[in-house]
């Protein structure tokens, strides 16, 4: 583990301990502040593009996350918790709500992230749900295989093999195009 | 492929996302009620009896009198030569 990502795990750490024994909910605003950028970036590559409904996610999984605090042990990092709530969220919501890949609707604040998605979009189509979910947190999130064991509930042998699948893919199709993985 | 991945670690902008989350745990959280004040205060009373009950008993009653009385004497007694009106010149 980085040095950098441990000091980040113990600064998240003393806020939640805050939270937990006076029930400071400013302290928890500080906690949406650094995780709101990778979360809803996150969403927002999983639901393919749709804002509207990665936003609403991301909110759903922070107030998720405040309400049941006492259920963080501390074991893992506060990102893969979240992360893990989120997926949560997402795989309730697409149960019962299938979303439209029209990715037209993207808000202002994801233009820096929306208009290179068509393009991942289109190349992460090859892939199924699970091995898409993968790609994301491994390569975009750079997520490590044992915290993506903990937010997919899979486990680590399963998540190597799928991503290693899934990377075959990737690269079997970008060579029908003449690119590089 | 890496490059359309690191084009996408982009932060997004926060756009008042965070303050609008906040503002909903705010109107969530549960508000802080008088109970949560019960058991620190009983517990305070409780050792400060304690504190005062094991004082009396181990250095006894009558000596913190006789404390009490001479501290008082000393205080008297330097209060005496101090006048509120002194001036040295």
């Amino acid at each position: 583990m980085k040095i950098a990502e441990k000091s980040s795990n113990a600064e998240d750490l003393l806020i939640l301990v805050q939270i937990r024994l006076f029930g400071d909910t400013s302290a928890f605003g500080a906690l949406v502040r650094k995780y709101q950028s990778p979360l809803r970036r996150y969403l927002y590559n999983l639901t393919s593009g749709n804002g509207s409904l990665a936003d609403d996610l991301s909110q759903e999984t922070f107030i998720k996350a405040f309400t049941s605090i006492k259920g963080f042990k501390g074991i893992g990092s506060f990102r893969g918790w979240l992360f893990r709530i989120a997926y949560c969220q997402f795989i309730d919501t697409h149960r019962t709500f299938r979303y439209d890949a029209d990715i037209a609707e993207i808000n202002i604040a994801y233009k820096n992230v929306g208009q290179k998605l068509e393009v991942l979009s289109q190349t992460l189509a090859v892939l199924s749900e699970v091995e898409r979910n993968l790609i994301i947190l491994n390569c975009i999130e750079e997520c490590s295989h044992s915290e993506i064991a903990k937010i997919t509930a899979l486990p680590l042998g399963t998540v190597k093999t799928h991503l290693a699948r899934a990377k075959e893919k990737l690269k079997i199709y970008l060579a029908k195009d003449g690119k590089d993985f | 492929m890496e490059k359309i991945f690191k084009d996408c670690r982009l932060p997004v902008a926060d756009s008042g996302f965070s303050d609008r989350v906040i503002h909903r745990i705010v109107e969530i959280a549960p508000v802080p009620s008088r109970n949560i004040y019960i058991t620190p205060t009983f517990i305070t009373a409780l050792s400060a009896i304690i504190i005062i009950i094991v004082l009396t008993q181990t250095i006894g009653l009558s000596t913190l009198n006789d404390r009490y009385e001479h501290l008082t004497d000393l205080i008297v007694y330097h209060d005496d030569g101090i006048s509120d009106t002194y001036e040295p010149y």
